[in-house]
Order: C-alpha cells, then sequence, then structure tokens
C-alpha cells in the first residue's frame, strides 16, 4: 500500500480534523470526504433520535453528535467497515441491514442480481424453450450461501411484479446469517420496499451447502426442482486471503467462513485441482442432478470464472446433458473488464 | 380593522405598533410559468461506468465508494455522482444531471436549467432592488416621520405615534446606513 504524503494528510486535517482518520481506510481525499459525511449525517441523526426518546442506551456511550461523529471515525480508521458503523447497506433499491458476522453486500454483487433477473424475465419468461403452461407455474429460486439475503430480497422485488408466483429460498451454513435475513426480510417490508407477499415467498433457511444440501431442498417448501440457482459463495483462496490483496478491513472484520472455502479432506476425490472452487463444484453438481434452467455463479476474478465454466463443461460431460447448454462469463471478457474484477458465470439449460 | 377575530390572533386592536406591516408575495409572475420539459435521454446512448477502483474487487474489498460515471455517447458530456451510499440513487442523480448538461449543450439559453438560472438571477435582482428601496425609504422616513401616510391615519396621537414609530425604527437605522455606505462604494 503506497505511503500518503504527510502534505495530504496535512491538508485533509485543515479542511477537517477528523478526515486524517478515516484517510487510514480511505486512502484517497475524495472517499474520505464521502464517509466523513455520511457518518456525519448518520450521527446527527442518531443523536435527535437518542434525544427524542430521552435514552442513553446506545451501543456508544455519548453525549452528543460530535463525539459519536469521533468514535465511529476512530472505529473506521481501526478498518471496521462503514457498514457495520452504519448498520445498512443500500443494495439497489432495498436497504440491507448489516451485522458483525455476516458478509456486507457487494456493489458487484448488486450488478450481477440486476442482471439476473434481466435474464430470467426476459430470456427465460418470455423464451419459447420456456412454454406458456409454466409460466403459469410458480417460479422457483434457490439462492445459495445467501449471507444478509440480499440476493434473494432484490430478486423478489425486481421479478415479483411479473410474475405470478414465485418462491425464494435462501441457505446459508451460519445461524447468524439466516436471522440477519430473516431480519432484513421483514425491515424491507415494513419500509414498503418489498411487497407483503415476500413474507410467505421468501424462506430462509441454515444448511451446508457442501454437505446435506439435498435434504434441505427435500425438506423445503418448494414443491418441485428450482428453476433457478443463484450464488455468490466464498471464492478466495487461503493464499489471496494472506498475501495482501485482501484488505485488512476484510481479513479482521468479516466472517472468514463467509470469503475463504473451508479445506476439505476429501478433495483428491474430485475433479478439482484449486480448493476456493469447491463450492462451484457442489452448486454446479446439484444443478446438473436437478436439471435447473439458470445457473448463476460470482466468481473472484476472470481465470476463476474459467475454471469454473471448464468445470461446468467436464460436469456436463459427465452427466451426459452436453447439447442443450449454453455457458458463458459476464460481463464479456473484451467488455474491458479487468482480469481481476469479479464476473459471473452463467448456465442457461434449454430443454 | 374590520378583519373577522379568528383570522387575526395575534394582532390586538389597541395595537402598540401604529401600522401592522401587510406582507405582499412577491415575484409570483416569475415563478408561474412551467420549465420546458425535462430531456428525455435514452439508455442506448448513454455508458454506465461504475468507476471500480483498479486491482481486484468483490469479496476481497469492500469498497463504499458507489461513484456512477455517465457518459453521453453522441455528445460525449461526461458526469458523475458520488452524492449517496446507493448506487442506483447515485445513478438516478447522474442522469438527471446528464440531462440537464446535455439539454443546455443542445439549446443554450432555452434549456431548462439556463432559464431556471436566469430566474433564481431576476428574482434575486428584484429582492435587493426592493430592499435597497426600502431602506432608502426609511432613511427619508427618519429624516420626516410625518411624510408616511398611514401613521397620520391610524394614529390618534400623532406624537405619540411618531416616538413609537422612531423606537422601532430605530434598529433599523444601521443596515441602511451600511447599505448606503455599501452604495456609495
Amino acid at each position: 500500500m503506497p505511503r500518503i504524503p504527510n502534505r495530504t494528510i496535512l491538508n485533509a486535517y485543515r479542511q477537517d480534523p477528523l478526515l486524517p482518520l478515516l484517510f487510514q481506510e480511505c486512502r484517497s481525499l475524495s472517499l474520505a470526504k464521502n464517509e466523513l459525511r455520511w457518518l456525519r449525517d448518520r450521527a446527527v441523526h442518531m443523536a435527535q433520535l437518542n434525544l427524542a426518546k430521552g435514552a442513553v442506551a446506545s451501543k456508544y456511550p455519548f453525549h452528543g453528535w460530535r463525539s459519536l461523529l469521533r468514535s465511529m471515525c476512530r472505529a473506521r480508521s481501526r478498518g471496521l467497515p462503514l457498514q457495520y458503523i452504519l448498520g445498512d447497506q443500500p443494495f439497489g433499491n432495498l436497504d440491507i441491514r448489516c451485522e458483525r458476522g455476516v458478509l456486507i453486500p457487494r456493489p458487484e454483487t448488486e450488478t450481477f442480481t440486476f442482471h439476473a433477473a434481466d435474464l430470467i424475465l426476459h430470456d427465460m419468461l418470455n423464451n419459447r424453450h420456456f412454454p406458456a403452461e409454466d409460466r403459469a407455474k410458480c417460479l422457483r429460486i434457490i439462492d445459495l450461501c445467501t449471507g444478509t439475503g440480499c440476493i434473494s430480497l432484490l430478486l423478489h422485488a425486481l421479478i415479483a411484479p411479473h410474475v405470478q408466483e414465485m418462491s425464494i429460498l435462501g441457505v446459508d451454513i451460519s445461524a447468524t446469517a439466516i436471522g440477519l435475513a430473516r431480519k432484513n426480510l421483514v425491515h424491507n417490508i415494513r419500509r414498503g420496499y418489498l411487497s407483503d407477499n415476500a413474507l410467505m415467498d421468501i424462506t430462509f433457511r441454515q444448511g451446508n451447502v457442501l454437505d446435506d444440501i439435498r435434504d434441505i431442498l427435500g425438506s423445503s417448501i418448494h414443491t418441485g426442482p428450482p428453476d433457478v440457482i443463484i450464488s455468490n459463495p466464498p471464492y478466495i483462496s487461503q493464499q489471496s486471503f494472506g498475501d495482501g490483496t485482501t484488505t485488512r478491513s476484510v481479513r479482521k472484520f468479516e466472517p472468514r467462513i463467509a470469503l475463504v472455502p473451508p479445506k476439505d479432506d476429501c478433495m483428491s476425490e474430485l475433479p478439482l485441482n484449486r480448493q476456493e472452487d469447491i463450492f462451484y463444484y457442489h452448486i454446479l453438481a446439484l444443478s446438473f442432478r436437478l436439471k435447473t434452467s439458470l445457473v448463476m455463479l460470482e466468481c473472484g476474478d476472470l481465470s476463476q470464472g474459467k475454471r469454473v465454466a471448464t468445470l461446468c463443461n467436464d460436469l456436463a460431460a459427465e452427466y451426459s446433458q452436453v447439447g442443450n447448454l449454453r455457458i458463458c462469463i459476464w460481463p464479456a471478457a473484451d467488455s474491458g473488464l479487468q482480469c481481476s474484477e469479479p464476473c459471473v458465470v452463467i448456465v442457461q439449460r434449454y430443454d | 380593522m374590520f378583519r373577522p377575530l379568528h383570522l387575526t390572533p395575534y394582532i390586538k386592536f389597541r395595537c402598540p405598533f401604529p401600522n401592522p406591516r401587510l406582507f405582499t408575495l412577491s415575484a409570483l409572475s416569475l415563478a408561474n410559468k412551467a420549465l420546458p420539459p425535462r430531456l428525455k435521454i435514452q439508455d442506448a446512448d448513454v455508458t454506465i461506468s461504475y468507476l471500480k477502483g483498479t486491482g481486484p474487487g468483490g469479496q476481497k474489498i469492500n469498497k463504499t465508494n458507489s461513484a456512477v460515471q455517465l457518459i453521453h455517447k453522441p455528445t460525449g458530456v461526461v458526469v458523475k455522482s458520488q452524492a449517496t451510499r446507493s448506487r442506483s440513487q447515485n445513478e438516478k442523480i447522474a442522469r438527471q444531471l446528464l440531462a440537464d448538461k446535455v439539454e443546455q449543450l443542445l439549446h443554450g439559453d432555452q434549456s431548462r436549467a439556463a432559464i431556471k438560472a436566469d430566474r433564481a438571477r431576476k428574482k434575486k435582482a428584484s429582492k435587493t432592488k426592493k430592499s435597497r428601496r426600502k431602506y432608502r425609504e426609511l432613511e427619508d422616513g427618519n429624516e420626516s416621520p410625518e411624510a408616511e401616510e398611514d401613521d397620520a391615519q391610524e394614529v390618534d396621537h400623532p406624537n405619540e405615534g411618531g416616538a413609537v414609530g422612531a423606537e422601532e425604527q430605530s434598529p433599523r437605522q444601521l443596515p441602511s446606513q451600511q447599505n448606503l455606505q455599501q452604495e456609495q462604494k
């Protein structure tokens, strides 16, 4: 990480004494200013709320918004993610609550979810491959490794107005995440960002994708196999978690279980040579067994995306379902995507 | 003086102030004319970039910067917004900015933004003009308080009324003098 010149820090201090604190995490003046503005807005808002309530029972002991803001900035300078300090993160039109122990939704995931909704609405529902009698049927979506539940909730917000019936199942291994996802569901309905049907349509369930995922699906509300599987699984390798490409804030404060796939003893039995791809193998195998019409998997970078696409081809041959598959990486490699930016592998099946 | 009571709860009939100030709305004629409609910009003409930082992203980095940059391809206008934490909100703001900018480029003085700015300028000019006139009148009124017609009509004892009026006006002397000095400069 390049050193910030003293002059820059001094200039920032002249603008606001709290800016140098934020510099430790933001590394750029415009971002530090933006974060300070957001933090200040929230501090003032919280102080007003506390004044109105007359209560002092808060996470931060404080007397006014200034001391609250200072303690927020100090927490931020130690690397605590802004979303954990503020407690929320906008995701599409939704407002997702964030808590320690659950991965914060990323803007890339937001973009991919919008693309997924586009694909589902335009390609699947209006396609002749998707027969008309099926359209009246329930659209079933499974969101594996759901975390805060952001993908499930945003998909419901985007798709529900256009289909008659849909059901979404979010699965995560962490009980904290499932609790938070349910909280988010209620929170967004209460704020009016989601329709009331969402409470019936979306379910969250605890389960291990690597292990007993079939049992969970078997006992779920889904009456048939899912039409769509979408997932943002942990995809950081052990090595890049440690070598500095993963930032301090993520390493120190976000749950490792949501970032790095666990070490698996039976790796040698699987046709994989990279341990970080293990989730993709299990999810793709599941999708081939259930004959899902659309699978979307977020990958860390282009090389991982290519590996997953190859893996998908291999599995298709193994399950002898090669002919009617279309596998692509989005955004396409020639559209200015940098190799190190996340991408999504899309597997579409035409029956 | 014959207004119904419920409409004037704060004005007593035996009013200590000689002339209750009547308020008038100004610049109505400027504001009520509808602005031209916003320019609709086709999605196909716009390139959206999310200004991701260089290097890896996704789970490895928790970015809080959700800046959105829009480029209007036919004119080459570039607009950026990072007002909020929400990307969709930023995009909305950027689209509005872009529409304004492109319109200004296309229509010049007849564009929405130009008309808005023009109206604001006119309003401000008339405001300053009015305040200048007011202070000038006050200044004149100080020298000859009996010249004010309202005072002479409504107040029974012109001497008392004049005294009260002078008291009321005295705090305004300072700004008026400053104003005059500014004008002289």
